[in-house]
């Protein structure tokens, strides 16, 4: 018999050991009576006979056991007699068993999907061809250092002539078009303008047809190439879609390719649906104006790149930054906006801002699993040394120490196999809990699903965390002496007082871990609620907003036909019952999407470089809906047209700045909008309203100028704002029904209140703060479990001494005393490490805690008594219990129970 | 070489099975009893090393096991010799001949 019927043997008898003991019996016993029928035959009694013949086979037990072992499971056989005596030991002790399983499993499950999520948002590359050469290139102004800006088409052009760092270089820019569907329906889709050496810059090719030609990037074309998503959803995935058209804003597009499924560019939430040209933007502007791709001062391009095999990405900045200050020098009337510019790896782009929020999760994350791994640790190594009796009496019966070691590695075992179960169901559970907290503009939260990853982390988590577990009991308990423990010497203390020291260092350092969770917890939560409670400046009640998105119309005619939409259309959703009062605007507050101005003071000396705000277009009546108080002057009026004086109105912010002290009304400022043909006209100032937070919550004081809309008819697509009496949704089917009365052409989309927009300005720190609270619960409860397991050991070790204390006289309380002051001055030495750990992990936390400064010390104050309640509370309890032990029972006297 | 004494036992006790297997399947007892038959009665086989052994070299390939009905109407394992188990007789029978020849030659001139 070979290697592998010997094996199949083995596991055969595993199954069918009832079968193999019968078998080895009859044979054996056939001999027996073979043996005995001799006997008899030779003349002995019956009797005699058979005892002869057992007393010359001689242990029968031995042989039988002998032959079994041969026959039988061997190794699988051990393996499998040890995990059942590990069941029997874990069941035995429930309440242990079942808090280690539980404290590991949610750890490693909540590790694990934390980790998965990183690893994917921060290490995933984008699944382009080579993605780590591809560049994400920026203009940058050092006033507004957080910002970055696109170009224009002419410096994109300028740059790629001069570039030796990239092999392609292309420009993109995202859009959206209103698509009639045959039926005549408009409905909005998002689109993406690129230069046609972006397809093969990507890598990608396309699943149908071709991407573009160079020739068509000219005026003229209207090429496009679909998504697959599209391709299913408006043809049916029809193979002949190549050559059909697509109507997009009022104009045929002939459809030239398709992209696969999952190609997504820009890499964005909210994937672009169509790819076009950049040639529908070199055509006329409205007017007549000359076309946005020769307009130097029309910044609006993103700029992508492949750098050259070799090049490096710093020497590629490098020559960008010359390149940006060459422009500003020769172009100084529109470029001297930019003083800097930045190449990023395109990944890096996308996730650079989640990365901090996703690495102090993840260490916020690992700490848990660390307290719970040195928790069960501690536990376990407490359980084992109570099982003295038990191993010794197996030593004593010949078990070796390897043997010992298995029993406690089957036990890890099990536990490890529960673990891991329990821990899968968590990681998805909290992945899928994670996704649902994560803000809208979170990067890549479409690729957050529980796949094959996440469970091989937890995996791999579950193993290493296992071993580390089950490791340090078993390796403590097979070294153990069993004659001192089966004489019962209870007071040969097995533990050394190193042993003791290091445990006491575990339980220090999971106190001073959960000092630092939940003082981060108490932050986060005290930054959100102030959050919360942040005035925005104006007033989001029963607000209903959407956007309005006009086809893009070369018509000349196209001002007019915006007038008087947004005219009537304000008119007659006023007139609406419920509506208290509307208007649009071409940004909201707290999106952080206001565009820049440029403007100069008249009556001031020229600045160079031009001062510059946010600017914002209001139809009239913008302030009174959004509850945005006028302090100064007046609000816009449907007299100030486009032939009448140009004025704008300012908010306080911006008074503070740049006219300080003065009376703004009346003052003139020159700016230039991109519709203004002949360089910056005059505007008066006739207004001051008060801030609003435009970009976030937090940031206040920044200046910012309105513009009347029919003065700046540059923005076709406007949001629409109509503050509500009672229910702002229920209006939304009249405002259906009104812009398709005042304008077929008008796609109606993103219909919202403006409530959202508050709350998801919020999710970013609710997350964090969901996120922590759950930690900081998890570490608490793990914690005291762990000053309570510690504590009640100390107790078990020192029955004895205290046996005698009794003995010698002394009172209940004095003993009581003894325990209480061993734990508390653990507890308070950890504390004391807890507040200086504390104060130092604030000055990492504070990006996180945008809305408060202080909070430090109250934080402190709070989780110190907070933890000195749970450790005194966690020592109490086992303190009492030695005060009221038997001193017989402590003395070793009157046997206590075995196991506890 | 000196071997541990026990191995050289158990090598033996294989050999001897085997050889009581060359003229035909056995039951256990009936191996012991054949042994003894051939050694005239000069071996008395350890009963407690016997079956052990045969398991063990039935797991190595030499010997192969069957329940029958034996001839007193009784069911038993009967084991026989493979054609594997042929040949490490033959193996065995030669080197052990060699060792004895050998240590004969040793005691004989000392």
């Amino acid at each position: 018999m070979n290697l592998l019927q010997v094996s199949i043997n083995r596991i055969f008898a595993l199954s069918r050991r009832e079968e193999l003991e019968d078998d080895i019996n009859a044979e054996l016993r056939f001999h027996l009576e073979m043996r005995a029928q001799e006997n008899i035959e030779r003349g002995m009694a019956p009797a005699e006979a058979v005892l002869s013949a057992t007393r010359r086979f001689g242990n029968l037990n031995a042989v039988k056991d002998a032959c079994r072992d041969i026959r039988g499971g061997g190794l699988l056989e051990v393996l499998r007699q040890d995990l059942r005596f590990a069941l029997r030991i874990l069941r035995k002790d429930r309440l242990f068993t079942l808090t280690a399983i539980l404290a590991l499993a949610f750890s490693i499950g909540l590790t694990a999907a934390v980790f998965s999520v990183a690893n994917t948002v921060l290490f995933r590359p984008l699944p382009y061809d080579h993605p780590e050469q591809i560049m994400a290139l920026w203009n940058r102004d050092s006033h507004f250092p957080e910002r970055r800006y696109p170009f224009s088409y002419p410096d994109f052009k300028d740059i790629q002539a001069a570039s030796k760092s990239f092999a392609t270089l292309g420009a993109f820019m995202v859009s959206n078009f209103v698509m009639n569907a045959d039926s005549g329906e408009a409905s909005w889709v998002r689109a993406a303008h690129v230069t046609p050496n972006v397809f093969p810059l990507l890598g990608v090719e396309p699943t149908l047809g071709r991407t573009f030609l160079e020739s068509e990037n000219g005026p003229g074309n209207r090429v496009v190439v679909i998504s697959y998503d599209l391709w299913q959803r408006a043809f049916r995935g029809g193979a002949d879609v190549i050559g059909k058209s697509l109507t997009l804003d009022e104009q045929k597009y002939e459809i030239v390719g398709v992209m696969p499924r999952n190609f997504r560019f820009p890499f964005e939430n909210q994937p672009a649906e169509i790819w076009t040209t950049t040639s529908t933007d070199a055509e006329a502007h409205y007017n007549g104006a000359p076309p946005l791709s020769t307009e130097r001062a029309a910044h609006y391009m993103n700029l992508v790149g492949r750098l050259k095999p070799g090049a490096k990405r710093s020497e590629a900045e490098a020559e960008l930054q010359a390149a940006v200050l060459r422009a500003a020098a020769k172009y100084p009337k529109t470029n001297d906006l930019f003083d800097g510019a930045n190449v990023t790896p395109l990944l890096n782009d996308l996730t650079d801002r989640a990365k901090p929020v996703l690495l102090t999760l993840l260490a916020a994350a690992f700490c848990v699993l660390a307290v719970a791994c040195v928790n069960i640790t501690n536990l376990r190594l407490a359980r084992a040394t109570t099982r003295q009796k038990e191993i010794a009496i197996r030593s004593a019966l010949g078990a070796g120490s390897g043997r010992i070691l298995r029993q406690f590695l089957a036990e890890s075992l099990l536990i490890a196999l529960a673990v891991g179960f329990l821990a899968v169901l968590v990681s998805v559970a909290a992945n899928v809990l994670f996704v649902a907290l994560l803000p809208p503009q979170f990067p890549r939260s479409f690729e957050l699903f529980p796949d094959w990853r996440l469970l091989a982390v937890g995996g791999i988590l579950t193993l290493i965390s296992s071993i580390l577990v089950g490791l340090a009991p078993a390796w403590h308990s097979a070294r153990s002496y069993p004659a001192p423990v089966l004489n019962d010497c209870s007071f040969v203390c097995t533990e050394t007082a190193k042993g003791r020291r290091i445990r006491s260092l575990l339980v220090v350092v999971e106190i001073v871990l959960s000092f630092m969770l939940l003082a981060s917890t108490y932050l986060l939560v005290r930054n959100l609620w102030l959050m919360k409670h942040l005035n925005p400046g104006f007033n989001s009640d029963n607000l209903f907003t959407a956007q309005l998105s006009f086809p893009d119309e070369r018509d000349p005619k196209i001002f007019t036909r915006i007038e008087d939409f947004y005219r009537h259309l304000r008119e007659r959703v006023s007139k609406l019952p419920g509506v208290e009062s509307s208007s649009a605007a071409s940004v909201l507050p707290l999106t952080g999407l206001a565009p820049i101005s440029q403007f100069q003071l008249v009556g001031e000396k020229e600045k160079l470089p031009q001062p510059r705000t946010l600017l914002s277009i209001v139809t009239p009546n913008y302030f009174n809906t959004m509850a945005i108080p006028l302090i100064k002057g007046r609000d816009f009026t449907e007299s100030d047209r486009r032939s009448s004086k140009l004025v704008v109105i300012v908010n306080q912010s911006f008074v503070r700045k740049f006219l300080p002290n003065q009376n703004p009304l009346g003052r003139v400022l020159k700016s230039r909008m991109s519709d203004d043909m002949n360089g910056p006209t005059e505007k008066e100032i006739v207004g001051v309203v008060g801030d609003v937070k435009i970009r976030d919550l937090t940031t206040e004081g920044e200046p910012e100028i309105y513009f009347p809309y029919a003065q700046s008819i540059i923005f076709s697509d406007m949001t629409l704002i109509a503050r509500t009496k009672l229910s702002p949704n229920a209006i939304l089917p009249d405002i259906r029904r009104l812009v398709a009365e005042a304008d077929k052409g008008v796609a109606l989309t993103r219909p919202c209140l403006m409530s959202e927009y508050l709350s998801s300005a919020v999710a970013q720190p609710r997350l964090d703060m969901t996120v922590m609270s759950i930690f900081a619960t998890m570490v608490v409860i793990l914690t005291g479990l762990g000053v309570y397991g510690l504590m009640a050991y100390v107790v078990g070790q020192r029955q004895h001494e205290i046996g005698i204390r009794f003995a010698l006289g002394a009172q209940k309380g004095v003993v009581f005393k003894l325990i209480m002051k061993q734990g508390l001055r653990l507890v308070v030495w950890a504390l004391g490490l807890g507040i200086v750990c504390t104060l130092l992990l604030v000055q990492v936390l504070r990006p996180f805690l945008s809305a408060t400064g202080g909070g430090e010390f109250a934080a402190v104050c709070w989780v110190t008594l907070f933890l000195s309640i749970i450790g005194w509370l966690a020592c109490w309890l086992p303190a009492r219990r030695a005060a009221q032990l038997d001193p017989l029972v402590a003395l070793g006297q009157r046997p206590a129970q075995l196991g506890h | 070489m000196v071997k541990p004494n026990r191995k050289l036992v158990q090598g033996t006790l294989d050999m001897l099975i085997l050889k009581a297997l060359c003229h035909g399947a056995q039951h256990g007892y009936g191996i012991a009893r054949r042994i003894e038959q051939l050694a005239a009665d000069a071996l008395i086989v350890e009963e407690g090393s016997l079956y052990p052994a045969l398991h063990r070299i039935e797991q190595q390939g030499w010997i192969k096991s069957k329940w029958k009905v034996s001839d007193k109407n009784q069911q038993a394992r009967y084991y026989s010799l493979t054609a594997a188990g042929r040949k490490q007789l033959e193996q065995e029978e030669a080197s052990w001949i060699r060792l004895s020849d050998a240590i004969r030659k040793v005691l004989v001139s000392a």
